[in-house]
């Protein structure tokens, strides 16, 4: 069964073959809901903006805020920099790398639950695992950025996650850490398959904001794999990302 | 939820109504500007297609159209978005040669997912409500 809805600003479904299984699709998405409450930047109330404000203290940070606090450390320094959580103002925005880690986490859970065949997907970000209802492997389209209603390629993932930064559709929400004023105009779109979905956001998040450059890193780095659309319409793919395609 | 409050959520806490009867009422967004929180109802969408406003998201104009069956939101769909392909042609790039490179064009392939840049902007959002607000009259 399949069920989708509109959480943390964006549409978030979780598809688990077969059926009845609403209350572990329940479970999800109050997870989702939760994840919300903690992290949003938005919500005055949330830890994340209590933190920024100083009114939490770093060691009685919850466990899940410090751990994703200590992985976009590691990630800013996997990237040169360019993954960055501290904002120009000097406040914490995780937001680069929430979706991918709550992604992961609910798709943790369905695993723990004895489920196989499923996904996850959250504003486009997805994680995969085992076979579709025909028994057949995952198929996933990558959505045009130019053209909301097109498919520009069709990937299989097998267990693996998919995350996609663009820069033309919530306006500037990836800026460059080195250089916060001069936005990022040129790519449009850049998909990292990785082995799964907190590793591919973390990453897209971070290449996203490398530019061009950005293919390469992904190039140079095992176990990622890319594909860059750039505002003339180009794409450009890491070597194994092939490996990948359909069509 | 009686249907005056449902509008009150709607229309100051930027709440909107999908798909699902059985979540719970979100709490008010106090500040405006915030990204809005959708959250599940189902009681009081009325069946049909609605269009929602024309917002501005930053890089073009996002309208959307949404068609509810049975109380549920069975379909969203984008009538206006931002497409500059046609004016970023001129742009001149750098190659990257070593790496193969292609003009995207649409696939027909079937799938079962589709992921990448999604519709999640708050131009977006704003449409949404305005097409469920309709629906709920």
């Amino acid at each position: 069964m399949r069920e989708t809805r509109i959480l943390m600003g964006m549409p978030i479904t979780v598809e688990i073959v077969g059926t009845s299984h609403s209350s572990i699709i329940e479970l999800v998405f109050a997870y989702f809901r939760a994840v919300d409450a903690r992290f949003s930047t938005y919500k005055e109330s949330s830890e994340i903006s209590r933190f920024n404000r100083g009114e939490i203290s770093p060691e009685n940070l919850s466990e899940n805020m410090k751990e994703v606090l200590r992985i976009s450390a590691q990630t800013r320094d996997q990237t040169k920099g360019f993954f960055e959580i501290r904002k120009p103002d000097g406040s914490l925005d995780p937001s680069g790398i929430v979706k991918g880690w709550a992604i992961k986490h609910a798709a943790g859970m369905i695993s723990a639950a004895g489920l196989h065949d499923f996904y996850v997907e959250a504003g486009g970000d997805i994680q995969a695992s085992g076979k579709n209802e025909d028994a057949g492997e995952w198929r996933v389209g990558i959505r045009s950025p130019f053209v909301m209603d097109q498919i520009i390629k069709v990937v299989t993932l097998r267990g693996q996650g998919m995350a996609t930064s663009g820069n033309y559709i919530r306006g500037d929400h990836i800026y460059n850490p080195h250089d916060p004023a001069k936005r990022i105009e040129h790519i449009v779109s850049l998909s990292v398959i990785g082995p799964d979905i907190l590793e591919a956001d973390r990453f897209a998040t971070a290449a996203f904001a490398m530019g061009e450059d950005g293919i390469a890193f992904l190039e140079n780095r095992t176990g990622l794999e890319g594909y860059m659309v750039t505002a003339d319409g180009i794409a450009t793919q890491t070597s194994g990302f092939g490996a990948y395609v359909i069509s | 939820m009686r249907l005056i409050s449902k509008f009150a959520t709607l229309l100051f806490s930027s709440a909107a109504l999908i798909s699902h009867a059985s979540a719970a009422t979100v709490p008010a967004v106090t500040d405006p500007q915030a990204t809005p929180d959708l959250t599940a109802q189902a009681a009081a969408l009325h069946d049909g297609t609605f269009i929602g406003g024309s917002y501005d998201a930053y890089y073009g104009m996002v309208q959307v159209q949404a068609t509810i069956k049975k109380g549920s939101i069975v379909n969203v769909k984008a009538l206006k978005f931002p497409n500059h392909s046609g004016t970023s042609r001129a742009i001149n790039r750098q190659a990257l040669p070593y790496l193969l490179q292609e003009v995207v064009s649409a696939q027909n392939a079937k799938v079962q997912i589709i992921g990448g840049a999604t519709l999640t902007s708050r131009a977006y959002i704003r449409s949404l409500r305005d097409a469920l607000v309709l629906s709920s009259k």
